[in-house]
């Protein structure tokens, strides 16, 4: 059951307009997505995550691919057919209706009587917890209110699949951060299969089961968050997701786990292999190395890899961060926990030496 | 409006509000006034006004006292039956209006920004020619030997031409014809601003797209609606120039009526002023119910 596929999408390719002014939206996209699933799409804005969120729901048709959801293909259903509900970017309440009439829409049009809509709604509202705003219209609540609103009427019919189009995109800080608990806790409550859109690469990390990172039309990588930050397939994903340095690099000599690279300013670096293909000698590569997998020694100690000279620095709360020149080229970024005693023992134009915590660099080729 | 009613802006207002205020003292009310005195003066008989205070015109418009004016008073049904026979062809011709234009506004307001412009330009083009000129083309159109009925005839649709001039028909097409743009428009001008995402989002939830038009479409546009209702049925129940061009004599409507009172020098000023008196009243009387209307929806939406 855990392992079920909800919506398998195969090959879906989209454009719109016809003719020589048509844009591609969505290029050979196949992804599975599981039954109970949190799966977030994930990319910078224009990528097609609303366009394919559309199509899923019924709105947009598209040229090439198949849809099935539960085993059935719905790719012929017009939207009303579809067992899936949308929660709608700007909310898409219903002015004028009461909030119950919002909520008990999607149950009315399924055809339920009215005791088992009321008894619905009245569960949603709970959940929701807008018990007492039933019967205030939707400009009468405040922007997150109308957000939970819209969560609420797209979950009463029970559908198999919810998608969400950034929800939380119109609602400040805070209240997007408690709004993360908020829906992570209703769904596991649920367990329904939802399909999250979002730009915010924080977001989709601490939400998700599984994340699908999209760049300008195709999928790019399908993992869990914490694969998709540690092992980025390409150097798309490693620079969108989190902080990374981008070191050019030569690949100059390949043992069975361990590739010796030269970097751009002429130093070199033993990376091992063991979490990741093994590149050809001769390639050349971009070595990711994030700031926090980064230490600051004395650069004649034994432990540095890399040295240069220390131009910068700066206090960010909980972390100190560190720029760094290597070979009169390079800048790397490192930073350490605040609370390290060695912060303070390097100046601005001092010869640093770097310790790499070389189990985590990737060895990037596109 | 807060805070500028206050210190020096409430002086500056009232003065910059004078020309408003001007403009709708001489040009509308006076206009008014000076039927609804007429309406109470005597008539001479080669057009004009003697100054003499009667009811006369009133009494004509809804008694019968016979031909010499002897007999006992009877109800005259000559003048309430072309009032009654305005009242249903505006009305019609709003419904008709209604149900040609809201899809016709529909359509333009879901085509491509750009293309809208088109469109609404190519709604108001026939616009730009005279109102007498269009209502006299209709009627070269659709007499029994105009092109409508020679083109029915060549493609063997009828074997008869259809007979429409001066029959109360070809008053609808008029008058249909006439004011049909002041329907697309402000349903157009509402549709513009409803979000179609509402649309979209009845049916994620299974709404079929006869629910949606009626349930979430058609209120969120009703201001419009309404609107557009207004501004056919007031000018219709006014309209002389379909009716007379259009309809002939037995299709009067109380336009025509008015119009014949104040034309060369057989006419009766004050009955025609005690007329348009009394279909000022029967406007203001919509549109007050239009306003009770609306404050009370309002009330109920707040
Ligand atoms: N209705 C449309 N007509 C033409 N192009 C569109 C339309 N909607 C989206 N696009 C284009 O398709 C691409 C993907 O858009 P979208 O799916 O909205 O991206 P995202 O949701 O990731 O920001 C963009 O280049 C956008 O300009
Ligand atoms: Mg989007």
């Amino acid at each position: 059951m855990a392992d079920e596929i909800a919506i398998q999408i195969t090959q879906v390719t989209k454009f719109y307009g016809s003719g020589t002014d048509s844009t591609r939206a969505l290029h050979d996209i196949s992804v599975a997505i599981r039954h109970n699933e949190f799966f977030t799409l994930l990319g910078p804005s224009g990528c097609g995550k609303t366009t394919l969120l559309r199509i899923i729901g019924g709105f947009e048709d598209f040229q090439n691919g198949e849809i099935i959801l539960h085993g059935n293909s719905i790719k012929a259903l017009p939207a009303n057919k579809r067992p899936v509900n949308t929660v709608f970017q700007h909310y898409a309440l219903f002015p004028h209706m009461s909030i119950r009439d919002n909520i008990g829409f999607g149950l009315k049009m399924l055809g339920k009587n009215a005791a088992e809509i009321r008894e619905r709604t009245d569960e949603m509202l709970d959940l929701v917890k807008l018990t007492e705003y039933g019967h205030r219209r939707p400009a009468q609540l405040s922007g997150g209110q109308q957000q939970r609103v819209a969560l609420a009427r797209a979950l009463a019919p029970a559908p198999r699949v919810v998608l969400l189009d950034e929800p939380l995109s119109a609602l400040d800080l805070k209240l997007r951060q408690s709004m993360r608990h908020e829906l992570r806790r209703i769904r596991e409550s649920l367990g329904m299969t939802f399909i999250f859109v979002t730009h915010d690469q924080e977001e989709a990390l601490t939400m998700s089961d599984r994340i699908a990172v999209m760049s300008e039309g195709e999928l790019q990588q399908v993992g869990s968050p914490e694969d998709i930050y540690n092992n980025p397939a390409n150097i798309f994903v490693a620079d969108f997701i989190g902080q990374t340095n981008l070191i050019p690099g030569i690949v100059k000599a390949t043992t069975a786990d361990a590739a010796q690279c030269q970097l751009a300013g002429g130093q070199s670096i033993e990376v091992p292999l063991a979490r990741q293909p093994t590149p050809n000698r001769g390639d050349t590569v971009k070595l990711s190395i994030r700031p926090e997998h980064m230490d600051i020694c004395q650069p004649d100690s034994d432990s540095a890899q890399i040295t240069g000279v220390l131009k910068e620095q700066v206090f960010l709360g909980t972390d100190m961060q560190f720029l760094i020149e290597i070979d009169d080229s390079i800048l790397l970024m490192v930073r350490l926990q605040s609370t390290q005693d060695s912060l303070h023992r390097w100046n601005p134009g001092d010869q640093v030496g770097i310790r790499v915590n070389i189990g985590f660099v990737r060895l990037l080729t596109s | 409006m807060t805070g500028t009613s206050t210190g020096v802006f409430s002086g500056l207002r009232n003065w910059l509000l004078l020309p408003s205020w001007l403009v709708i003292g001489v040009l509308v009310l006076s206009p008014v006034f000076i039927m609804l005195v007429y309406s109470f003066l005597t008539k001479e008989f080669r057009g004009g006004v003697i100054w003499d205070f009667t009811l006369a015109a009133y009494d004509q418009f809804f008694l019968d006292r016979g031909l010499f004016g002897d007999e006992p008073p009877k109800m005259e049904w000559t003048y309430i039956n072309i009032f009654w026979r305005s009242i249903w062809q505006a009305l019609l011709a709003t419904l008709l209006c209604l149900l040609i234009g809201f899809p016709t506004a529909y359509f333009i307001a879901t085509r491509p920004p750009s293309a809208r412009t088109v469109w609404l330009f190519m709604v108001t083009v026939p616009y730009w020619v005279n109102l007498l000129i269009r209502t006299v083309s209709m009627k070269f159109l659709i007499r029994d030997n105009g092109p409508v009925n020679e083109w029915l005839l060549a493609t063997g649709m009828i074997s008869e031409p259809i007979h429409l001039i001066n029959t109360p028909i070809a008053v609808q097409l008029g008058l249909f014809y006439s004011y049909l743009p002041f329907m697309v428009l402000p349903v157009y001008a509402a549709m513009e601003r409803y979000s179609f995402s509402l649309s979209e989002a009845a049916a994620d939830l299974y709404a079929s797209k006869w629910f949606t038009l009626w349930h979430i479409v058609i209120p969120s546009v009703r201001p419009g609606i309404i609107a557009g209702c207004i501004l056919v049925f007031i000018p219709s129940m006014g309209a002389f120039l379909a009716p007379d061009l259009l309809g002939g004599a037995r299709n009067f409507m109380i336009g025509s009526l008015i119009e014949e009172q104040f034309k060369g020098t057989a006419g009766n000023w004050p009955f025609g002023a005690a007329a348009s008196m009394i279909l000022l009243s029967a406007v203001l009387l919509v549109l007050l119910y239009y306003t009770h209307y609306q404050s009370k929806t309002g009330i109920a939406k707040n």
